[in-house]
C-alpha cells in the first residue's frame, strides 16, 4: 500500500494516518492468503515425517526458505529460520563471538546499531572490553579507524 | 498416499488450529501497530497481548505477570534452564523432551519405573547429594506415552532441599485441568501450538519468587520487550491466537476428557486382535495419547501402511531430523529395543470425531493382517 492509498484509506475509516513504518508496517493481503491454508486444513508439523500432513507443512517451510533465499541472492541451506530479527542478531552475534572465542576476540560495532545488536556484543564481550566500548562511544558518535585492531 | 485428507491422529506433533485462534490472528493480522509503539495503534496492538497474558495465565491459574512470550515450547524450556547461575546442577527426569536434555552438558538424568514415572527416591537422593541449589525439571505430561508426572510431589521435595522446580506443560496443558500454584511450580513452559493456537509461539511462566532472588537470565536482548526478559517485537498475532487458543481449550477442557472413552475403546479392541501392549498402562495418562505396539511389525512398515489406509500416525516423537530413532522415553522406561520398534504412537486432539476412532481401529487390523498373512 502507498502512502496516498494508506491516508485516503484511513480518513476513510476515521481512523489516525499511520506514519510509522518503521516501528511496523501493515500485513500485505497476499501475506495474508498465503497463510490462511495453515489456519486451515495444512496445520501439520514440518518435523511429522510419517505423514502427509507433515510433508505438506514441510514443503510450505522450504518453499518459503527458496523465497526468502532469493529476497536476498543466496542459498536455501544458508537460512535459518528464527522468531525475527532481534534473535537473529542474538543468534548470529552471539553464536560467532562464542565459536571465535580463541583465536578472535575484537568485535566492532556502531554507537547507532539497533539495540538488540548492541546487547548482543555487551554480553559477548568482557568486561574491560565494554568499559573501553563504552568510552569510546561517548567521545565519538561517528565510526573512528583508529579503533579498529591494528 | 491416501485420500487428500487423510484422518488425523497425531494430535501430540501439532493440532489443528481452533476456530477462535484463527479469528483471533485474522483480526490482528488487519490491525498494524507495534505493541511498543505509543500512539493509538500501539496501544490497540498492546491491548492484544496483554487479553492473551490473561488468557495464558488463567489456563494455568497463574498470575498475567508471570508469563513471558516466546517463540514456543523449546525456548520456553531453554529459557527455563538459564534461571540458575552457570554450573548449578540440574536435575530432569529420562523421559523429558529434547528440548530440555539438550540444552546443556551435564544434566544429571533422575530415573524413572516401568511405566514410565519418575522415581522420587532417587530424586531425593540426588537432590540430598548436591550441596548448591539445583534446578529439576520434570514434565507434567510425556509427549510419547502421555503418562503423567507427580509434578506437586516433585516440587514439594525440590523445594525442601531449596532446589527450583520447572515443570514442561507443553503436552499437558489444554488436555487437563491445570493449577500452577497447587502444583507449586516455579517455572514452566506453555505452547501454542499444542493447543489449537498458531505455531511460533509459546510462553514460559515464572513466579515472581523466582524473578526476585534469581533472575532470569535472557537467550534475547535488546529492545526490553517482556520486562526484560525477552526481546523482540511481539508476534501480535501469534499471541492474540495463543490467548483466544489458550481460552477455548479451558471452556473445552470437559470435551477432551472424553476422549479417554475413545482412547480406552481403541485400545480394548486391538488388544482383542492382537497382543498388543501399551506403554505407560499402569500410569496416569492424558485421555487422548496411547503408545502401542504392533507384535512382529516395524514402526516404520506400519506408518507407511497407515499412510496407504488414509491414516496419519506417528512414530515416535515428531522431532528428529530424518530417520526414526529408537525412542529414549522407552528406553528410560526398560523397554526392549526390538519390542520398541514396533511401538507407534496414536494422539487424538479436540476436533476428533469418534468415526476417526473407529477408522483407525479398522486399519490397524487391517495393516496387521497383512502383515500376519505376509509373515505365513
Amino acid at each position: 500500500m502507498n502512502a496516498n492509498a494508506n491516508i485516503n484509506e484511513s480518513k476513510k475509516k476515521g481512523r489516525p494516518v499511520y506514519l510509522d513504518y518503521q516501528a511496523t508496517t501493515p500485513m500485505d493481503p497476499r501475506v495474508v492468503e498465503a497463510m490462511a491454508p495453515f489456519f486451515g486444513d495444512k496445520f501439520g508439523n514440518p518435523h511429522s515425517r510419517n505423514h502427509f500432513y507433515g510433508w505438506e507443512a514441510e514443503e510450505a517451510v522450504e518453499k518459503a526458505r527458496r523465497q526468502i533465499a532469493d529476497l536476498i541472492g543466496t542459498e536455501e541451506r544458508e537460512i535459518v529460520f528464527t522468531s525475527g530479527a532481534t534473535e537473529s542478531n542474538n543468534l548470529g552475534i552471539k553464536g560467532i563471538t562464542r565459536f571465535h572465542k580463541e583465536n578472535k576476540n575484537h568485535i566492532v560495532t556502531m554507537a547507532t546499531e539497533h539495540k538488540c545488536v548492541l546487547e548482543a556484543c555487551a554480553a559477548s564481550t568482557r568486561a574491560e572490553a565494554r568499559r573501553r566500548l563504552d568510552e569510546k562511544r561517548n567521545e565519538n558518535k561517528r565510526i573512528d579507524r583508529t579503533w579498529l585492531p591494528q | 498416499m491416501g485420500m487428500k485428507n487423510p484422518v488425523y491422529m497425531d494430535h501430540n506433533a501439532t493440532t489443528a488450529v481452533r476456530p477462535e485462534a484463527r479469528d483471533a490472528v485474522a483480526l490482528a493480522l488487519a490491525l498494524t501497530g507495534n505493541p511498543s509503539s505509543v500512539h493509538g495503534s500501539g496501544r490497540t496492538a498492546r491491548r492484544l497481548v496483554e487479553d492473551a497474558r490473561d488468557a495464558v495465565a488463567a489456563l494455568v491459574g497463574a498470575e498475567p505477570a508471570w508469563v513471558v512470550f516466546t517463540s514456543g515450547g523449546t525456548e520456553a524450556n531453554n529459557l527455563a534452564l538459564r534461571v540458575l547461575p552457570k554450573r548449578a546442577p540440574i536435575l530432569c527426569s529420562a523421559v523429558e523432551h529434547a528440548s530440555v536434555l539438550s540444552v546443556m552438558d551435564g544434566i544429571v538424568e533422575i530415573p524413572v519405573d516401568g511405566d514410565g514415572v519418575v522415581d522420587l527416591g532417587a530424586l531425593e537422593a540426588l537432590l540430598a547429594g548436591e550441596d548448591t541449589p539445583a534446578l529439576v525439571s520434570v514434565m507434567l505430561a510425556n509427549n510419547e506415552t502421555g503418562v503423567l508426572q507427580p509434578v506437586a510431589d516433585v516440587a514439594a521435595l525440590a523445594h525442601e532441599h531449596g532446589a527450583l522446580i520447572h515443570c514442561d506443560a507443553v503436552q499437558a496443558a489444554g488436555k487437563m485441568a491445570i493449577d500452577f500454584r497447587a502444583l507449586g511450580c516455579d517455572l514452566m513452559s506453555l505452547s501454542a501450538h499444542k493447543i489449537g493456537g498458531p505455531s511460533g509461539v509459546g510462553a514460559l511462566v515464572v513466579t515472581s519468587g523466582v524473578e526476585g532472588d534469581l533472575a532470569l537470565i535472557p537467550m534475547l536482548r535488546g529492545g526490553g520487550q517482556e520486562r526484560g526478559r525477552r526481546a523482540g517485537t511481539e508476534n501480535v498475532p501469534g499471541i492474540a491466537g495463543f490467548g483466544a487458543a489458550a481460552r477455548a481449550a479451558r471452556e473445552g477442557l470437559t470435551d477432551f476428557a472424553r476422549l479417554g472413552r475413545w482412547r480406552e475403546r481403541i485400545e480394548n479392541r486391538l488388544r482383542q486382535h492382537a497382543d498388543s501392549r501399551v506403554y505407560g498402562f499402569g500410569a496416569p495418562r492424558l485421555a487422548n495419547t496411547s503408545c502401542l505396539t504392533m507384535p512382529g511389525v516395524e514402526a516404520e512398515t506400519q506408518v507407511i501402511q497407515f499412510d496407504l489406509a488414509g491414516v496419519a500416525v506417528s512414530a515416535g516423537a515428531a522431532c528428529s531430523s530424518g530417520k526414526v530413532e529408537p525412542s529414549r522415553v522407552l528406553a528410560a522406561m526398560g523397554v526392549d529395543a526390538n519390542e520398541a520398534a514396533t511401538a507407534i504412537r496414536v494422539s487424538l486432539g479436540w476436533n476428533t470425531t469418534e468415526d476417526d476412532a473407529d477408522k483407525f481401529v479398522e486399519a490397524w487390523i487391517q495393516v496387521y493382517g497383512q502383515a500376519q498373512a505376509h509373515a505365513a
